[in-house]
């Protein structure tokens, strides 16, 4: 019976069972209930085999489950495109259906390497320090499992056989810093979409009545902010997403294509440009994976990242959906005139209304208010004057609106969100004539007090709306302000807070409890934490790298990468070759005997060798018989040696004379050449 | 006292010629507190060896012949009832500071037991009484070798209670010849003066005793001791006691040699006689002998 063929250690069962769990219970929560079934179905079989009540399954019953499971899985996952999910349920499966025809070593090294694996496979699910944690523990057992297959368990207890495996996944942390650090990152060959829940995708490109106050529902973080400086007031926070200026009656989308955008910017921004007034605001922002290629920011910004575009309305897009966090950073002109023109295409868009008919009452009144109003700016002003006098409420749960949804809203309901107002405020902007466009993003934020950095939240999604006034271009007019004021000084936990729909889908949330003190305190630096971990380890980038690298080597960081990298891997290696090669025999002689071993290999040098059982006085005699020219020095010397390592007189007078008669003896005894380098490098004489 | 040694020595070599070597094992066994057995073909001389250590240190001497039907009794003592007195303790041959007991493979193994425990423990208990032995109380065992007809082998657990085995050897011609040109003069064992006593034998065990053990030796030592455990030609190997043995043995071997600290030399000069007895009682089918094992040790351990 071989290794590999050589029974399992119960012990070993164990570990390797909590290995198993510690594996896959992050994934049970996502997989299909009756995958996790099936799993937790397997784990017991395990068990029960272990502690004897059954038996291993048979042929038959394995070909069962395998050609059950197979078409289970790939109708289960039937239609969510790359199959990258479905690729980890099989996988997870495979691994537990190892686990129950587990019988020899080889199997359980199987099982082992599986569980490594789909460790770093949790890492595409979630990247977070909890992940990462969790994924060291995991580490830890699989080790510890790993470990009680090559101890002697009679002799190892669960302490010991965990604190080896503490210390060999401890001893390998320096090591895969220095690799992390170092090894050059490529981009990656191809990215797999990974699904995500709806509430992650954040705003979105068409906006209809309830889609914004949806997201209000939500606690999940939408982008944390650094600013450069100090960050701006709550009132002026409004991250643009993107400009929606197409209405067809109860939606807002995009006019036309993005594509024509971008290129209608390079020849906009080569003529017109836009004027940047003031000083600029310079931040920094990590975006959570929206699935989505806009990003956000404030207005009017200004970038050196070659992969995010600007289009016509300034909003920003990337080239390819953000499946990753995403870290960009930017500088933005709060004071600022844009398309101090308006003209063709982009005038006519921003007075699009549909059917010339519809909402009729609406359109009176905003003929009635424009004939009352001396210019556009006060008609607008005379908007958010009836917006705010009229009793208008701001709530989480309007009523539907009916076939005339603005009409219906104006004089029916009177309760609404963010993008009710923001949308009828258009209306009525273009139907008196005045170019106008819904804008949807983000609005405010909360400092975390601890690292001064700012959390944006999907609750704080929101809808606005800018209108084109003549020698002013495009100013930003907030409904919303003038219904609920607090909504847009305050936040929008100031205002929701006591709404009943206010993160209804995140129950669990620590944001739900931010009035118990140290809850939320506690809150705030787990983030604070988090945000470090997403800054520093999981967008260390490529350009983050070199960042780092110029910053301890200078210009040459390129170089120094590669020096740097090759240097360690290098010292690594030769440390543990060091301690796998010679550790065990480390020469623990004294340093007399030492010196006399140098000078036996010289003479071995010169064809007299010391027989390996020869005491050092048998071969002083030997010596003296063959070589007399030498002997006297020979005796002295052995004499000294004896005293000092057998007789232990340790004085270092002794250790003196011994040096320097050897000295003197290898100095006789070598070629002149020899003689130089001796003379020359002590530290070579030993 | 070195030259006293020597004086001794050479006493004895008078009457067992040109067998220095093993005149000093047997006063470096004597020393080291330990027993000796001597294992040689018969008319060797080594009953005359025995016989001449006991006379140079003047110790009291007894000559037990072991035979097949020799009993415990025979050895220990007895208890005989006496009209006047009641039971009285006869003391057998064993209550003396110097035992020679002769051909101790003859016996039966009961009573080879009763001696080895003796050995082993300084005093022997007869009838539920015990009763220490003199001091210094030093055996000297001879046999013959196994092979021979009518032997009860000693088993390697009674073998190892012996410090030493030593054997004697055919003498050199030269010996021979001077032996045979004064075979008129016959047992000359009687002539061999004393030369020295009791307190100086206790004195050279007390200062083999101090003699210096470096780490270095003692590394020596166990690296011997891991090789005949580790090694395949091995079937067993040396036991602590075996161990302990060895280095004893080398601090009276390195105190005879008049130094105050072991060397490895003295390692190699004693462990033939020590180890050969305790690696292979008698030849195993390999043809392997304990001697070419206890040789292979000195050629195969490095000194350092």
């Amino acid at each position: 019976m071989t290794y590999k063929q050589a029974q399992i250690p119960r012990l070993t069962i164990w570990w390797m069972l909590g290995a198993l769990a510690l594996v896959v219970v992050p994934h049970l929560l996502r997989l299909p209930v009756w995958i996790s079934a099936l799993i937790v179905a397997c784990v017991v079989w395990r068990i029960l085999i272990f502690v004897g009540r059954v038996g291993f399954p048979n042929k038959i019953i394995k070909m069962l489950i395998v050609f059950l499971a197979l078409p289970l899985t790939v109708v289960e996952y039937r239609g969510t495109g790359a199959g990258l999910d479905a690729a980890v349920c099989l996988l997870i499966l495979g691994t537990v259906f190892k686990l129950l025809e587990m019988r020899q070593r080889r199997d359980m090294l199987i099982v082992v390497s599986l569980c490594y694996v789909l460790t770093m496979v949790g890492f595409i699910y979630s990247q977070t320090i909890l992940a990462a944690l969790h994924a060291l523990l995991t580490f830890i057992v699989i080790t510890g499992a790993l470990l009680t297959l090559q101890r002697d368990n009679r002799r190892s207890s669960l302490g010991s056989n965990g604190s080896l495996a503490l210390r060999l996944v401890a001893q390998a942390i320096p090591l895969a810093i220095v690799l992390f650090v170092l090894v050059p990152r490529v981009a990656p060959l191809w990215t797999m979409p990974v699904p995500v829940s709806s509430n992650k995708t954040g705003v979105t490109d068409e906006m209809s009545p309830g889609n914004i106050s949806n997201l209000s529902r939500s606690a999940e973080l939408a982008f944390r902010v650094s600013f450069d400086n100090n960050a701006p007031l709550q009132d002026q926070l409004y991250w643009r997403g993107l400009v929606l200026d197409f209405f067809d009656g109860r939606s807002w989308r995009r006019a036309g294509s993005s594509m024509q955008s971008y290129e209608m910017i390079e020849r906009f921004q080569s003529r017109l440009g836009a004027e940047k007034l003031g000083g600029a605001v310079g931040y920094d922002i990590i975006l959570e994976p929206t699935q989505q290629s806009w990003i956000y920011a404030l207005q009017l910004a200004e970038f050196d990242a070659p992969d995010i575009l600007q289009d016509r309305y300034y909003t920003l897009h990337t080239d390819k959906p953000v499946t990753q966090r995403f870290r960009y950073k930017m500088r933005s002109y709060l004071n600022n005139e844009t398309d101090m023109q308006l003209a063709g295409v982009l005038r006519a868009r921003a007075l699009q209304l549909p059917e010339p008919e519809g909402n009729p009452r609406s359109r009176q009144l905003a003929e009635r208010l424009r004939a009352q109003s001396s210019d556009d700016l006060d008609y607008a002003n005379r908007v958010m004057r009836y917006f705010r006098e009229e009793p208008f409420h701001y709530t989480l749960t309007p009523p539907q609106l009916g076939e005339a949804s603005i009409d219906d809203f104006l004089f029916n309901s009177l309760e609404g969100f963010c993008e009710h107002y923001a949308s009828t405020f258009v209306y009525l902007m273009r139907a008196a004539g005045v170019p106008a466009r819904v804008v949807v993003g983000y609005q405010g934020g909360e400092i975390n007090p601890f690292e001064g950095y700012t959390m944006v939240y999907q609750y704080n999604a929101h809808a606005w709306s800018e209108i084109w006034l003549e020698g002013q271009g495009w100013v930003r007019m907030d409904p919303t302000a003038a219904v609920a004021p607090e909504r847009i000084s305050l936040g929008a936990q100031a205002v929701l807070g006591d709404q009943p729909g206010f993160l209804e889908n995140s129950r669990f949330s620590m944001l739900r409890f931010r009035n118990t003190e140290w809850l939320n305190s506690l809150r705030l630096r787990l983030d604070a934490m988090d945000y470090a971990w997403n800054r520093w380890v999981v967008s260390y980038d490529e350009d983050l790298q070199l960042q780092f690298l110029e910053a301890i080597f200078g210009d040459r960081a390129k170089q120094a990468l590669l020096y740097a990298l090759g240097v360690s891997i290098l010292l690594f290696f030769i440390i543990a070759a060091y301690f796998l090669l010679g550790g065990r025999k480390r020469d623990m002689r004294d340093k007399a005997t030492r010196l006399y071993l140098s000078l036996l290999a010289d003479l071995a040098g010169g064809g007299i060798t010391r027989q390996r059982g020869e005491g050092p006085s048998d071969f002083a005699n030997r010596v003296a018989l063959s070589r007399p020219d030498i002997a006297a020095d020979m005796l002295r010397i052995t004499a000294l040696y004896v005293r000092m390592s057998y007789a232990q007189d340790g004085r270092e007078e002794l250790f003196g004379q011994l040096s320097e008669h050897i000295l003197a003896l290898r100095l006789r005894l070598s070629s002149p050449w020899r003689r130089l380098v001796l003379r020359s490098f002590p530290a070579l004489r030993a | 006292m070195q030259q006293r040694i020597q004086a001794a020595v050479d006493e004895i070599g008078t009457v067992l010629l040109g067998k220095e070597q093993q005149i000093r094992l047997a006063l470096c066994c004597l020393i080291a507190g330990g027993h000796l057995l001597i294992e040689d073909l018969p008319g060797m001389g080594k009953t005359t060896l025995a016989h001449a250590l006991a006379r140079v240190f003047g110790l009291d001497f007894n000559r037990i012949q072991f035979t097949s039907d020799l009993l415990p009794a025979d050895i220990l003592g007895v208890s005989i009832f006496d009209q006047q007195k009641g039971f009285t303790f006869h003391p057998g041959p064993i209550f003396r500071q110097m035992i020679l007991a002769d051909e101790i493979n003859r016996t039966t193994p009961k009573t080879q037991s009763a001696l080895l425990e003796a050995m082993e423990e300084g005093q022997v208990t007869v009838e539920g009484e015990t009763r220490p032995l003199p001091s210094p109380f030093f055996v000297i065992a001879t046999q013959n070798p196994v092979s021979l007809a009518g032997t009860f082998p000693l088993p390697e657990s009674q073998l190892d209670r012996f410090l030493m085995r030593i054997g004697i050897g055919y003498p050199d011609p030269k010996a021979e010849r001077a032996l045979l040109e004064r075979s008129a003069e016959l047992d000359r064992g009687d002539m061999i003066k004393q030369m020295m006593n009791v307190d100086d034998l206790n004195e050279m065990r007390s200062a083999a005793n101090r003699v210096i053990l470096s780490p270095l030796l003692l590394d020596y030592v166990q690296r011997i001791v891991a090789h005949t455990r580790d090694n395949e030609a091995f079937h067993f190997g040396l036991s602590p006691r075996g161990s302990i043995a060895v280095v004893r043995a080398a601090k009276a071997w390195a105190f005879l040699e008049g130094r105050q600290h072991a060397v490895p030399e003295d390692v190699q000069a004693i462990l033939p006689a020590v180890v050969e007895h305790r690696l292979r009682a008698g030849t195993d089918g390999d043809g392997r002998t304990g001697s070419a094992l206890a040789h292979r040790l000195i050629s195969e351990v490095d000194v350092f």
